[in-house]
């Protein structure tokens, strides 16, 4: 571990680290126990800190304060509407993300829903290579992870048609579904992938940093779930 | 310097409780992260913002500031005891002793021991939520130093502190 590693497991554990970096870091979580022992660590001091100061009543302020700025109290309290469509707004965002949709984008290009499930299924991750599948398209297991709600997690890329896009996949009642898919680009200077759409520069990462209960699996971990079916 | 406008006012309110937590969490004390509140909206008031100024984050530069200027002054009262009287009740006071005041004093006690560069941009973005780029604007240094703030204040952490297993 040296200062580098640890500015990377900080920022990764603020979610900000994007694309490629995020992707570096997540395989050498996968490969050295030593680094994913530190990132668990250092989670627990900083979920510590922060629930520390997150209790109802850590944002109360006295009323006296409030008064100070006099005319914008007054007028605050008149609107009382403005927090409902704040809530509602998010609302609407987070029924997007989740959203379970294999097709979200170009849906004729992609194969089909039963091969897929049967790569996320059954594929182990790798950090090289791909997996290729009947329609000629070529599929590549990233990582695996446990949701915040239990749910066993798969990151994913895949090739089709000249194309490249990057998921993931949660499995619920027997059955894989996408909860997110992006389309990929590689970059002119590197061989790295990174987002196309430049207005969300990189949903796969925030959705892995929001969701994931946990750092992710390790290739042992994930070949037990493996072989017992993800139970 | 002009006085605030109605909108830096509203900005200014609807920040007030996150300010609030920034206090508290630099404090350690509720009675403490108040004053401190009352302390910046004082200042804010008395010395006005530019009128381009974004009114929460000049407000997080006024609190920063004044709870620099707080530790300086406890600093004097600590090296010169018998000159400065010490109103500050160092002793855990009744209610410290619930859990979550025990946890809070724990921690703050934790945070404490950071150098207070590390401490504001920590605090600004783990407990505040904060992104890089906001904490470097509130603290006026480049998003660089802020990641390697932050790193530093968390392997600084981890070598002092470590959590009880009901935190965990």
């Amino acid at each position: 571990m040296n200062e580098h590693d640890y500015e990377l497991l900080s920022q990764y554990l603020d979610n900000e680290l994007h694309g490629s970096d995020a992707q570096a870091l997540r395989e050498r979580l996968m490969a050295e126990p030593q680094l994913r022992a530190q990132l668990e660590r250092m989670r627990n001091v900083n979920t510590t800190i922060s629930d520390t100061f997150e209790f109802p009543g850590a944002d109360a302020v006295p009323q006296h304060v409030v008064d100070m700025l006099g005319d914008a109290a007054a007028r605050r309290r008149r609107h009382p509407a403005w927090g409902f469509a704040i809530a509602a707004s998010l609302v609407a965002a987070t029924g997007l993300l989740l959203a379970p949709d294999w097709r979200q984008a170009s849906e004729s290009q992609l194969p089909g829903d039963e091969v897929l499930a049967q790569m996320l299924e059954h594929a182990p991750s790798r950090a090289e290579g791909w997996e290729a599948l009947p329609d000629g398209s070529q599929f590549r297991p990233l990582l695996s992870f446990q949701s915040n709600s239990g749910q066993w997690c798969r990151e994913y890329q895949l090739s089709s048609a000249g194309e490249t896009w990057r998921g993931v996949a949660c499995r619920q009642q027997d059955a894989w579904g996408t909860a997110v898919l992006q389309p990929e680009i590689l970059t002119e200077s590197t061989s790295d992938y990174r987002p196309a759409g430049a207005a969300n520069p990189d949903d796969i990462a925030s959705f892995i940093d929001s969701h994931a209960a946990d750092i992710p699996l390790s290739l042992e971990q994930e070949a037990q779930l493996i072989s017992t079916n993800w139970q | 310097m002009r006085a605030l406008s109605d909108s830096q006012r509203e900005v200014l309110l609807a920040e007030l409780g996150n300010l609030r937590k920034f206090c508290l969490s630099l404090t350690g004390s509720a009675a403490d992260a108040d004053d401190l509140l009352q302390t910046t909206v004082e200042k804010v008031l008395e010395k006005g913002m530019p009128e381009s100024a974004h009114a929460a984050k000049w407000a997080y530069r006024i609190c920063k500031n004044a709870w620099i200027d707080e530790i300086r002054s406890r600093e004097v009262r600590h090296r010169y005891p018998q000159m400065v009287t010490d109103d500050g009740d160092v002793s855990p006071s009744a209610e410290q002793t619930a859990g979550g005041e025990r946890q809070m004093a724990a921690v703050s006690a934790a945070l404490e021991q950071l150098p207070k560069e590390q401490r504001l941009a920590l605090t600004l973005v783990a407990v505040d939520g904060k992104t890089y780029a906001e904490a470097a604007d509130i603290l006026e240094v480049p998003v660089g130093t802020i990641m390697s703030r932050i790193a530093r204040a968390r392997r600084n952490l981890m070598a002092t502190y470590e959590p009880s297993d009901d935190n965990k």
